[in-house]
């Protein structure tokens, strides 16, 4: 049958594509790694040691077997955020922040993500006990105060809460001694690792905690770095994701409340009261600015990336809920505490105002609510540039959605639909749009 | 010849002597084994199945059965014609004496068979399962007149299914393959021979066609009711340190965009799903294996789509059972949404959190009949008052 000929399913082998262009003929130099590995051979025989020095080319496999490996799981609500912390297996990544900043419920929304995707997580609990973290994770989960939890939940419904993730988490015990406690991360990371077999998410929280068992005060700085270059070498060898909780240095708390402001995230570069040992050892460096107000349920924040594996240093807005912890990424950078009281104090000065000076809340809301503005408008002008690329055959609706600033679900067709009320764009079919030539 | 009894060399035989005494080798999910080897081929795909309880099928080779049929074709004996021999075999796998011995006969060495080929790479995989699904839906016979009856038959408005999902018939239209023909023709030609209705599978990243699912109508005992084409695909398996993903469901994964999406598992349920949820995206896992990944999937579409929309589990009504050998077994639906460690539950939960994940169970009190969507619709039951939610909070002191 000739027509089932042409489509060959299978049997015939595609010709592989030639993919390295010019000279697709050049390679490494045999002889030459032939005399280095004889060399060093022969020195390591005369020596007594066990030297490789490897070169390059020795090490395609491992790249090609790291593949393999997953990458760290954001939470999907978090899209602006992933792209700029992209954690492969072997990686560390720090998160700093001023004490009751959101740094644990941060990692636990991070935690919940990845066993969402299978992957497993141990928390090193030295900060809070096993059960507080428990509680935590189900008020993150659920959204509610964790007092709620404590005091008024049967059991029935607290064992229902934990049957959704404690198959894939696990608390690392706690030793007062810290080789024993390192080495207890280490049998659990290999226990993971056979049962699950893939890597898991490891939380240390907090690092300040373990490095001051190290210790005593005056040594604290040399023990950091010891603790972490261990844990760092350890997550390396093992090929875990390695998570540090640290906390700011008090010098620098007034920067990640928002009373001080700075040009960029990597003004955040040292903030972490562990900050050189942390910043030479991780790949990733987040710091949580949360900006606190009294009697507010819902906080603004910044998510800073000072350190970024993909060089995609900078800040994203976020709300962190007070029930539950739960931390939701915006589209734009809400307001700082410094910005309001400036907004607040012009407000005052200003001797034509027909009405009372805005309080520091109303003027919160209403630079957030030009900001989320600006911010609709970022989206619109986006999603129109990437449709007029796109040209007269039009874009699918799926397509727009991966467009980097389009926004999230609604977001999207909200400025879709903008745009073809003001005839920019057109619907072209069901779930299509092309832009209207001539229009500006 | 020594003399057995066949219930009680049944009642004894267990899925997984039998499999490794055919040199069938695969990993268990739940209470199944998916693997590409039978007893007589190896496939490029995950062709072969079997349950715990001794149900198998071989989707690529359109065979199936029970233990003692398994035997027979992996020992390549006819079970009629040598059904002694083919208990006696058993009879040893199971380490069951015969009625006049005192002693059970030594268990036979397993069969020898050489490695299965290396399944060629994933991605090479899929290209070729979306070609062949593209050429196999081409060649299906197209019109309501023929979909319409059997869909009426179990309860559902042919319009309103229509108008969501495109079915097609098979048998193959064109010419019987011929002895000239690959052997790969011929045996898909085979499988798709029965007068049954096709459904595409769609891709979860373009939403091209990876596998054409075609169900019986009219089943014969102890048949599948759903064959799978030959090579198609619905599950990226594991490997190194990544878990296994969806490939392919029922609906159009590579496009979630609804504020309600509801996941049912299998054919008919997800028919019966476009019918009742006509302002829902819905979504249907090919097995009760996929319904994890189904699950996985979506929440993670709709957690990164919106803070309110919501997921909606359809669970089938799967009561525990009991095997031959009198163990109890939960049932397969049971397992996937609810136990697994990455449960359908479990992880949809874990990305949306308890306010947005919904259930129905396929359960009504005083009908054991009712075992799925499909059953509530015949029933008349307003299946959307059964959407049961987590509870509120418990209310608080003062």
């Amino acid at each position: 049958m000739a027509e089932f000929d042409e489509e060959d399913f299978g049997s015939g082998d595609e010709p592989e594509m030639g993919i390295v262009v010019p000279f697709p003929g050049m390679r490494v130099n045999d002889r030459l790694a032939e005399a280095w590995a004889k060399e060093v051979a022969r020195r390591n025989q005369a020596n007594r040691t066990s030297y490789i020095f490897p070169s390059p080319a020795q090490i395609v496999d491992t790249i090609m077997r790291k593949r393999t490996l997953p990458v760290l799981g954001w939470p999907a609500s978090w899209p602006r955020l992933a792209a700029r912390a992209r954690l492969y297996a072997g990686d560390a990544m720090s998160i700093a922040g001023p004490k009751g900043g959101g740094k644990t419920s941060f990692a636990i929304q991070i935690a919940r993500a990845n066993m969402g995707d299978g992957i497993p997580v141990i928390w090193v609990g030295l900060d809070l006990d096993d059960s507080q973290i428990t509680v935590r994770v189900i008020a993150n989960q659920h959204g509610v105060h964790t007092k709620e939890i404590r005091e008024h939940w049967p059991r029935q419904r607290i064992d229902h809460a934990i049957a959704s993730f404690a198959d894939l988490w696990h608390f690392a015990d706690r030793h007062i001694d810290v080789d024993r406690q390192i080495a207890s991360i280490m049998d659990v990371v290999s226990i993971t690792k056979a049962i699950y077999r893939r890597p898991p998410v490891v939380v240390v929280d907090y690092l300040g905690k373990l490095t001051a068992l190290a210790a005593m005060s005056a040594e604290v700085r040399r023990s950091t770095i010891q603790v972490v270059s261990q844990l760092q070498q350890l997550c390396l060898h093992e090929e875990f994701f390695l998570i540090l909780l640290v906390q700011t240095s008090r010098a620098n708390e007034m920067k990640l409340v928002g009373r001080e402001d700075f040009d960029s995230a990597t003004d955040a570069m040292g903030m972490a009261s562990d900050a050189s040992a942390v910043e030479a050892e991780c790949r990733v460096q987040l710091a949580l600015a949360v900006f606190k107000a009294d009697d507010a349920p819902r906080l603004d924040s910044h998510v800073l990336c000072s350190k970024s594996n993909v060089g995609l240093e900078g800040r994203e807005g976020f709300s962190f809920a007070k029930a539950g912890g739960v931390w939701g990424e915006l589209d734009y950078l809400p307001a700082t505490p410094s910005q309001v009281k400036a907004e607040a104090d012009k407000d005052k000065r200003d001797k034509h105002r027909a009405g009372p000076a805005r309080s520091p809340v109303e003027v919160r809301s209403d630079i957030n609510a030009a900001k989320a503005g600006d911010a609709a408008a970022l989206r619109r002008a986006a999603i129109l540039a990437a449709i007029r690329r796109h040209g007269m055959l039009g874009m699918e609706l799926r397509a727009v959605r991966q467009i980097h600033g389009a926004g999230r679900g609604p977001a999207v067709v909200q400025a879709l639909n903008e745009l073809e009320a003001t005839q920019l764009i057109e619907r072209v079919g069901h779930n299509k749009w092309r832009a209207i030539l001539g229009q500006t | 010849m020594s003399r057995f009894d066949r219930d009680t060399v049944v009642a004894e035989l267990r899925a997984e002597d039998v499999a490794a005494h055919l040199g069938i080798k695969g990993q268990w999910r739940g209470r199944w084994m998916r693997t590409n080897r039978c007893a007589e081929a190896d496939h490029g795909s995950d062709a072969f199945a079997l349950a715990r309880d001794g149900m198998w099928h071989c989707h690529a080779c359109d065979t199936g059965g029970d233990l003692l049929s398994l035997i027979a074709r992996g020992e390549r004996m006819d079970l009629s014609g040598d059904f002694p021999r083919v208990l006696e075999v058993a009879a040893a796998i199971a380490g069951v004496a015969p009625d006049d011995d005192f002693g059970p006969a030594p268990r036979p060495a397993p069969k020898a068979r050489p490695a299965p080929p290396p399944l060629k790479p994933w991605s090479e995989r899929l290209r070729l399962a979306t070609r062949r699904a593209a050429w196999v839906w081409d060649h299906l016979y197209e019109g309501e007149i023929l979909v319409a009856p059997y869909l009426r038959t179990r309860g559902l408005d042919p319009a309103a299914v229509l108008r969501r999902e495109e079915i097609r018939c098979t048998p193959l239209r064109g010419p019987r393959p011929t002895a000239q023909d690959s052997e790969d023709l011929r045996r898909l030609w085979a499988t798709m021979a029965h007068m049954a209705i096709a459904i595409p599978v769609r891709d979860v990243t373009r939403g091209a066609f990876t596998d054409i699912r075609v169900r019986r109508m009219e089943p014969s005992p102890g048949q599948p009711k759903i064959i799978g084409m030959l090579g198609g695909v619905t599950v990226q398996p594991e490997t190194g340190g990544w878990p296994a993903q969806l490939a392919g469901c029922y609906g159009h994964p590579e496009e979630i965009d609804g504020d309600s999406v509801v996941l049912v598992e299998g054919a008919m349920d997800y028919l019966t799903g476009l019918q009742i949820f006509q302002s829902a995206q819905v979504l249907g896992a090919t097995s009760a294996g996929d319904m994890p990944l189904l699950a996985a999937h979506a929440a993670r579409k709709l957690a990164a789509r919106d803070d309110e929309s919501v997921l909606i589990i359809i669970e089938q009504n799967d009561p525990p059972r009991r095997a031959r050998d009198g163990r109890a077994l939960v049932g397969a639906a049971d397992v996937s949404v609810n136990e697994l460690p990455n449960s359908a539950a479990k992880t949809a939960l874990r990305h949306l959190g308890p306010h947005r994940v919904k259930r129905i169970l396929c359960r009504v009190d005083g009908r054991d009949d009712i075992k799925d969507l499909n059953d509530l619709l015949c029933a008349g039951v307003d299946v959307r008052v059964k959407v049961e939610s987590f509870s509120a909070p418990e209310p608080q002191d003062g």
